[in-house]
Formats: C-alpha cells, sequence, structure tokens
C-alpha cells in the first residue's frame, strides 16, 4: 500500500486565530454559480403578474394558494418555488434576500460568452482576468494562507483566472500525494525542485505543495458537521459541506467559488428543474445551519449567467433568456425581501427575443457586497469600464477595525 | 561533485529542519549555481516534438518508424490512416467490447432482455477509446477522432446518448475524422446523439426549438464572433424542424408533418419554400462556406496542434488552405505541421489529463489489455477531469493550460503517475526490465530514463539532482526496484514530461 503521508514542503502557512473576532474583518465571501441559466422566472415566481401565466401555460409554478405545489408567498407578488422552501427559514430570519430582473448586459445569449463576461466582470475582452481573482490578488497581505481563495471544484473557474493564489479542491478526501512510505518525502522534494521555474505550471505546482501540506495536518473530525445541519449527498452538497469545514478549520480561506452545474432546461423542464432547485436549497440551507453563529460574518451571493426566456418552449422547456433572480444570504444581508426595479412580463416591456429585462446589473450587487461587508471600494479595477450606480441597499454596512 | 542543486538550497535554507541537507555543501558550490534563475528547459528534438503532438504518446514503435520515414513522410502516413495495419487493436476490441461494433437493433435487444444495461455500452465506447489511444497504430487519426469528438461535444449520460453515441463515433467520428469539415458537419447534423443532445429532436414547426440551431453558428461553425443574429438562430431553427429519431431503429429520421415548408432567410441568403429536408442540409453549406467558418476552425486547429494562443500568421495562412481545399483536414493538418511555427513551438502545449495518461501508457509500454484496468482508468480521467464524453455542456474540453493545472489537476497527475510507476493501479501492468535494461547502475538508469522515457535532455542541474536520488538508495552501484520505479514516477511527473 501506498502512504498517505504528506511530505515536507515550505508553504507559507497562515497563521490565523481561530478565536480571534472576526467582527472587524471582511466577510467570508462565497460565491456561487449556476452554471447553465437558471430559470429565475420560475424560482423566484412574480406570481402577482398575469403575464406570467399567460407565457408559461405548461411550466408555471401555481400561484399561492391554489394548488399543492404551489409557491410560497413571499411579498404579495414574488412566490418561492416550493422546492426551494428549505431556504424560507433563512429568508423570514432576514438572512437572505433575492434581487429580481437582475443580471448582466450581455445580450449573445450565449452560455460561454456571457459566463466569461460575468467571470471576468467586464465585456471588455482584454481582460483575461477574473472579478474575483482581481480582489484576491488586490487584498492578498504577507499573511495570507495558500487557500486565502478556494474554488471546490476540479479546474480553477474563470472568476478566479489570474489570481496569484488559488487553491482548487474537489473534495477533502483524497487531497493527498500517494507514494510509498520511503519515497514519498524524497519524491515530493524532487518534484517541488522540477517545479521550481516561472512558469505558470511551476506555480501551480508549488500552490499544490503548499495546500496538501495544510491539507494533511488538517483532521476533519475536528470539525463536524454542527447544529444537526443535513447536507444533501449530491456534489454541490459535498462541496459546501467540505467548505465548511476547511473554513471551520482556520487554514485561512477569504474567499470561495462553488458551482452547480445543469440549470440549461431547453426540454422536460419540470422535472430537471424540481431537482436542480432542491439540491440547491437543501445544500445551502445545510450550510447556513452547520456554519451557525459563523454566518453573521459570511456572504454569500448566486448568480447564473443570464434568465430563460418568459415564454416556453414547445419541448417543455425554456430557450436562453436576459434578466434573472440573484440570491444573497448572510448576516449582514438585509433580508427577508425580494428586492427588484420590476420590469414587467408585457410583451411591450420585454427585450431581444422576448426577455425579462435587466433592472440591477449583477455587478452593482457585488460592489455593495465588497463594499459594505469586505471594506473594498475599489469597483473600478474589478468592473472596468462599469459605474456602479447607487446600491440597491441589500447590506448593512459593517465596521472595520 | 555538487549534486544538490542550487533551487533545492534556496529553498531548503530557510527551513531549520531541512538543515541536513545542505550541510555537505560548500558555499562555493551553491553560489555556482546560483546565476540562471528562471528555468528553461532544453528544446526537445524535432523527433519528439512531432510525435509528443500527433500521438497520444511515444512509443518505440513510433520512434522506429520515424527514424525510417523521417519528418515528412511520417506525417503522411500518419495521415493515409486508411493504409495503416490496425487489426491487432481492432481485433481485441471486437472480440472484448462487442457492443462496440454492435448493430444498434441489437444493442437494445440486450438492453431490453436486461442482459446488458446503457451503463455498460456506455463504457465499452470509453474503453475502446482508452484502448485504441494507447495502442492503435494510427495514432493520428485517434487524436482527431478526439478532436472532432470534442469540437462536436455530447454528453454521454443524457436521455439515451450512452448508446447513440456508440453510433456517432462509429459512423461519423472515425470514418470521417480526416476527410472534409462539410462532410463531418453534415453528418454529425443527422447524428441521433447530437439531435438528442440539442433537442433538435423535440423541435417542429409550431414551436421550434433553437438550442442546435444556436450551438451549430456559435460552436461548430461560425464561432461566437461570427456573423449571425438572433434572427438566424430562429430561421436556422426553422430549417432544422423535422430532423429526429428513428424510434425502432435509433438512425436519423426526417419527420415531414413536424417540418416548416415556408421559406427562410439565413445570413442573407434566401431557402425557399417546400424544401424538406434539404433546409437543414443548404444551412450546413451555407454555414460550411463562411470564411468565419474557415478562420475559427484553423484557429482551433491551431490551438490544439502549436500553441494556447497561436500567432495569428498561421492561423491565417491555414485559413487560406481551408478555403482553398474546401476544408480538407489532412491539407490543413499537413500545412501546421510543416510550419516553423509548429516546429518552434516546442513545449508549448500542456498535455491535456487524456493525453498525459495514454502518453505514460505508451513510454512504458505498459499493458492494460484487460477489464481490470477499465475501472481504474475511468476513475483517474474522472478524477483529472477529462472522461472522455463526459463534458457537461457542448462547448467541450478545453485545449488551454489553464483549465488543467489547478492544484487538483496537479495532485491528481502526480498521483497517477506514482501508483502507475509503483505497480499500485489495478490492471496495469509494465516490465520495469524491459524498459530498464541491466545493469542498474545509477548512471545505467538514468541514461535509459532519458533516452527511452523522456526522450529528451534535462539541464545538468536536474540530471544531477536525479542521479543523486538514484545513487543515495543504490548498494554495490546497484539502484533498487523501488527507487527505478521512484525515478520513473519523477521524471513522469515533472514538466519534462507533461509538456509536449
Amino acid at each position: 500500500m501506498l502512504s498517505r503521508r504528506n511530505f515536507l514542503t515550505l508553504s507559507k502557512r497562515a497563521d490565523k486565530n481561530l478565536n480571534k473576532s472576526n467582527d472587524q474583518a471582511p466577510d467570508l465571501l462565497i460565491y456561487i454559480f449556476q452554471r447553465g441559466a437558471a430559470d429565475g422566472l420560475n424560482l423566484v415566481v412574480p406570481y402577482a403578474d398575469s403575464n406570467y401565466y399567460a407565457n408559461r401555460p405548461n411550466l408555471a409554478i401555481p400561484a399561492p394558494g391554489s394548488a399543492s405545489d404551489a409557491a410560497i408567498d413571499l411579498d404579495g407578488f414574488f412566490g418561492l418555488n416550493p422546492d426551494l422552501s428549505a431556504l424560507l427559514p433563512m429568508y423570514e430570519k432576514g438572512d437572505l434576500a433575492m434581487i429580481h430582473a437582475c443580471g448582466s448586459l450581455d445580450s449573445t445569449h450565449s452560455h460561454f460568452q456571457t459566463q466569461a463576461f460575468v467571470d471576468r466582470g467586464t465585456v471588455d475582452v482584454g481582460f483575461s482576468t477574473g472579478w474575483l481573482a482581481r480582489y484576491v490578488n488586490a487584498s492578498s497581505t504577507e499573511q495570507s494562507s495558500a487557500f486565502q481563495s478556494i474554488a471546490m471544484s476540479t479546474a480553477i473557474p474563470a472568476s478566479l483566472a489570474g489570481a496569484d493564489q488559488v487553491v482548487a479542491l474537489s473534495s477533502i478526501d483524497g487531497f493527498n500525494i500517494l507514494a510509498p512510505e520511503s519515497e514519498i518525502d524524497l519524491i515530493s522534494e524532487q518534484l517541488s525542485d522540477l517545479f521550481s521555474g516561472e512558469q505558470s505550471l511551476d506555480n501551480a505546482a508549488q500552490a499544490t505543495f503548499a495546500a496538501v501540506n495544510i491539507i494533511a495536518d488538517l483532521n476533519t473530525d475536528d470539525f463536524p458537521v454542527e447544529n444537526d445541519a443535513q447536507y444533501p449527498d449530491s456534489g454541490f452538497g459535498n462541496r459546501l459541506r467540505d467548505l465548511a469545514i476547511l473554513i471551520k478549520s482556520g487554514i485561512g480561506v477569504e474567499t470561495a467559488s462553488v458551482d452547480i452545474g445543469g440549470w440549461d432546461t431547453h426540454d422536460s423542464q419540470a422535472s430537471a428543474l424540481s431537482l436542480l432547485a432542491q439540491d440547491y436549497a437543501n445544500s445551502l440551507a445545510a450550510f447556513y445551519i452547520d456554519m451557525g453563529e459563523h454566518m453573521s460574518n459570511i456572504s454569500i451571493i448566486t448568480i447564473t449567467e443570464f434568465g430563460r426566456r418568459v415564454t416556453e418552449n414547445g419541448s417543455a422547456g425554456t430557450d436562453h433568456g436576459t434578466g434573472n433572480v440573484a440570491f444573497v444570504m448572510g448576516g449582514g444581508v438585509n433580508g427577508g425581501q425580494v428586492y427588484s426595479d420590476w420590469p414587467g412580463l408585457n410583451n411591450s416591456d420585454l427585450v431581444g427575443p422576448g426577455d425579462l429585462k435587466v433592472t440591477t446589473d449583477y455587478r452593482t450587487v457585488v460592489a455593495e457586497l465588497l463594499d459594505k461587508r469586505m471594506f473594498f471600494t475599489d469597483h473600478a479595477s474589478l468592473f472596468p469600464g462599469f459605474e456602479v450606480p447607487e446600491y440597491v441597499g441589500l447590506f448593512t454596512e459593517k465596521s472595520s477595525s | 561533485m555538487n549534486q544538490l542543486n542550487r533551487r533545492t538550497f534556496l529553498k531548503h535554507t530557510s527551513v531549520a529542519s531541512m538543515g541536513a541537507l545542505t550541510l555537505n555543501m560548500m558555499p562555493s558550490q551553491l553560489l555556482a549555481n546560483t546565476t540562471n534563475k528562471s528555468q528553461i528547459l532544453p528544446f526537445t528534438p524535432l523527433q519528439t516534438h512531432l510525435l509528443n503532438r500527433i500521438s497520444f504518446g511515444i512509443s518505440t514503435e513510433d520512434q522506429e518508424k520515424y527514424q525510417q520515414l523521417g519528418y515528412k513522410d511520417y506525417i503522411d502516413y500518419q495521415l493515409d490512416a486508411d493504409n495503416i495495419d490496425d487489426s491487432a487493436i481492432e481485433g481485441f476490441i471486437a472480440e472484448n467490447l462487442l457492443t462496440v461494433n454492435m448493430p444498434l437493433t441489437e444493442i437494445r435487444d440486450l438492453i431490453e432482455s436486461e442482459t446488458i444495461n446503457p451503463a455498460n455500452v456506455a463504457n465499452e465506447l470509453k474503453a475502446a477509446t482508452f484502448l485504441r489511444a494507447a495502442y492503435s497504430k494510427k495514432q493520428l487519426l485517434q487524436v482527431m477522432v478526439e478532436f472532432w469528438s470534442n469540437h462536436f461535444s455530447v454528453f454521454h449520460i443524457d436521455g439515451p446518448i450512452p448508446i447513440l453515441k456508440t453510433l456517432e463515433d462509429r459512423e461519423v467520428m472515425r470514418p470521417l475524422a480526416l476527410s472534409s469539415f462539410s462532410e463531418l458537419l453534415h453528418a454529425d447534423a443527422k447524428s441521433p446523439a447530437m439531435i438528442y443532445y440539442l433537442d433538435t429532436f423535440s423541435s417542429s414547426k409550431e414551436s421550434p426549438n433553437e438550442n442546435y440551431a444556436r450551438e451549430l453558428m456559435e460552436l461548430h461553425t461560425l464561432g461566437v464572433d461570427g456573423p449571425y443574429t438572433h434572427f438566424d438562430i430562429d430561421e436556422v431553427a426553422r430549417c432544422f424542424t423535422g430532423w429526429g429519431i428513428n424510434q425502432a431503429t435509433g438512425d436519423f429520421r426526417f419527420f415531414q408533418n413536424r417540418h416548416d415548408f415556408d421559406e427562410k432567410k439565413v445570413l442573407e441568403q434566401t431557402i425557399a419554400a417546400g424544401g424538406g429536408i434539404s433546409d437543414g442540409e443548404q444551412v450546413l453549406d451555407i454555414l460550411a462556406a463562411q470564411s468565419s467558418t474557415a478562420a475559427f476552425i484553423s484557429e482551433k486547429l491551431c490551438r490544439h496542434f502549436i500553441a494556447d494562443n497561436p500567432d495569428k500568421s498561421i492561423i491565417e495562412s491555414t485559413t487560406a488552405v481551408f478555403t482553398s481545399s474546401g476544408g480538407d483536414i489532412k491539407q490543413c493538418l499537413r500545412h501546421i505541421l510543416l510550419s516553423k511555427h509548429f516546429m518552434i513551438s516546442r513545449d508549448m502545449k500542456l498535455k491535456r489529463p487524456f493525453h498525459f495518461l495514454t502518453s505514460a501508457i505508451r513510454s512504458l509500454n505498459a499493458n492494460i489489455l484487460n477489464r481490470m484496468s477499465m475501472r481504474p482508468t475511468r476513475f483517474v480521467l474522472e478524477g483529472l477531469g477529462q472522461l472522455p464524453f463526459n463534458w457537461l455542456t457542448p462547448d467541450g474540453y478545453p485545449d488551454v493550460a489553464k483549465q488543467w493545472e489547478s492544484t487538483t489537476g496537479m495532485l491528481f497527475r502526480w498521483n497517477y503517475i506514482n501508483t502507475f510507476c509503483f505497480n499500485e493501479l489495478s490492471g496495469y501492468n509494465y516490465n520495469l526490465g524491459e524498459i530498464i535494461n541491466q545493469p542498474h547502475s545509477p548512471e545505467n538508469v538514468l541514461s535509459q530514463i532519458i533516452d527511452k522515457v523522456l526522450n529528451r535532455n534535462l539541464t545538468v542541474v536536474d540530471e544531477n539532482a536525479l542521479m543523486q536520488y538514484l545513487s543515495d538508495g543504490s548498494s554495490n552501484n546497484i539502484v533498487p526496484l523501488t527507487k527505478i520505479q521512484g525515478a520513473l514516477a519523477i521524471a513522469m511527473g515533472s514538466p519534462y514530461f507533461q509538456l509536449a
């Protein structure tokens, strides 16, 4: 058998004091991307807009009280898809808010183009780095951990492209070097030396040695799931469960990126969306419950590349649209509200081939979060060419030290 | 002799626990190596470079053939894949992976009688794909099958695709991978796997589904910056209404009653009313002939064979060849492989996981021709993020290094190589004595790793470091087997083997 022991490397090990109060430190940011364009109109349902039902004779979520699988009323206008009901307690507590008719101004309706745009934070293709990477690079200090920014995935998402230091980790289990006991340190040292150039592959290798070393010292049993939280046994659920362990362990996570894919529901949408919505909501709710009081210093934002066409298509699905819903969660959220400058679903209100108009740019949401919860105001560097308008008022202001 | 290299020193001296390593070194020796900070690998020989790029790994046989034919003739030999005898591996596949060559109706009967399930069918096709990459003599063909399967990517798990992909692989990708782009485009459009994946099957004149129409232009032909509008997407969707799947046989079928026979307009060209199946075929002809398509496909080929960001001039000259040859794939490849841009692009690509995995098998002449090896192969590739036909979205696996050089990517690559070299990967066997001949003195072991496995020279510093690793464990000038395996793992885990 091969040994799972770690090897010696010279990682810069963050010396984060777990007991230190985080009340004056920036919030930990979690960026969740629903890849594939989630159908926001069926997740947070504008049930009081009659055009919603006119456009979706087969796919609409029934208005509150009208059926057993009806939407759950949120504010007299919007209702929550019942598959998202696990999030209702957070909404009622005021730790969850939604922003409707939110999105990006890219109008290509291309998943790949729009995801790239949303992750880069600018239409300027001269920027190959992600907005989150630019934030991470700007906020990084000598004390920053190897785990300062993590992606809970095999590959590095475009939002973190160009980050000086990023760990991509699909799960904690298995994040170690395999080699015979007698050779493991020697092989690791040799490899470390062989990757000591200045190419990006060398940087990736060195980040790997640092991360493996830290994970090797981590005893996951020390950080069990708390408060009877129940994570679904799904890819997304597992990634959030592992993220909770990494945060609790105090290895210095400052930002995390987590994807949940499969939202491109061109046909037979009802069943597919139902499963995804449950997975998303149940996993996120479990994370919230598990993290307990930590949530007062965590801000979570969920976005997707674009919304879906207002009118359903002939395949019991929906095609690519524009405006959509975003979710923000955390102790600093002015929650219990759906924020929306609602453009309406009349034909004359729609844009492009029949899409919900965007009235709030997703960057306005991110900018407010970074400003009020993370003390970062250099919006121009994150979103070149974007003039941040007046904030929506989604977050309470955190006071810095 | 200075056996501990400069970089080790720089890294280790700052930590007390590593002090022992530096004790036997003299300061002057350390200083001697501190001038050149940035590591630049010695240029790979042209033979190694070409074989790296047009195969899934360099075997002894490839090298012998190259030496017999020379650079240019070796390319032509590989391009003329029809005349390469591949009966050994195809025979093995025919005998052991039955569904790969089985008619679709027969596969369905076996599934209905619960003899097999759809996942078995999908796994057999994946296994055939690994085995062909590892053992086929038609290496460039395999590379191009992978290229086009990725260009026209479908998700192997979606609906009936576990079965339909077998048909597509057999009747579209393999026979046409070295034909013309237009032929391939037409065949792919009528492939039931694609018709299912991008929803054409559910598209009708009452409600055309735009999914295929959009991706056909954005991903298969014009590229996202191409000259099309949302109007074109709607019109193209109408042209393909009625294209579907014969439920009885699983083959392509055109359903007249679902087709929109009215006039359409695509990229300013009128498609007359009353056409039928020819509407979609005309669209494919229009798209295949666009200059944007020539440029888009050429750029993708250059990215695959030359560099992540290929030079504009080589894309342009390839585009010209694509246009003048009517999209002839062989002519485009010959142009690229004979260009100076290609010749000087050494080490500019990172092997993608699939290539990395198979190249280790080919370099060590390993045997994975057994059922035991298939599960670990799938697990390794899934962990590395490049299991064949497993990319969810229709854009296919990225062909640039930044997708793969993550911490998880690096770690899983090393772990694959380590478990393989130490004979811990189930179903993988290689004969160490066959690769590294006796005597097993450190010098002899190292020179064989360089000559037979890496096929390229190391820097003096790196050579010394490996030499020290081998010498430290040897007694009576004989390196124990564990150390030889370890040295192989180090060499193949290093940039010398990961880059191509």
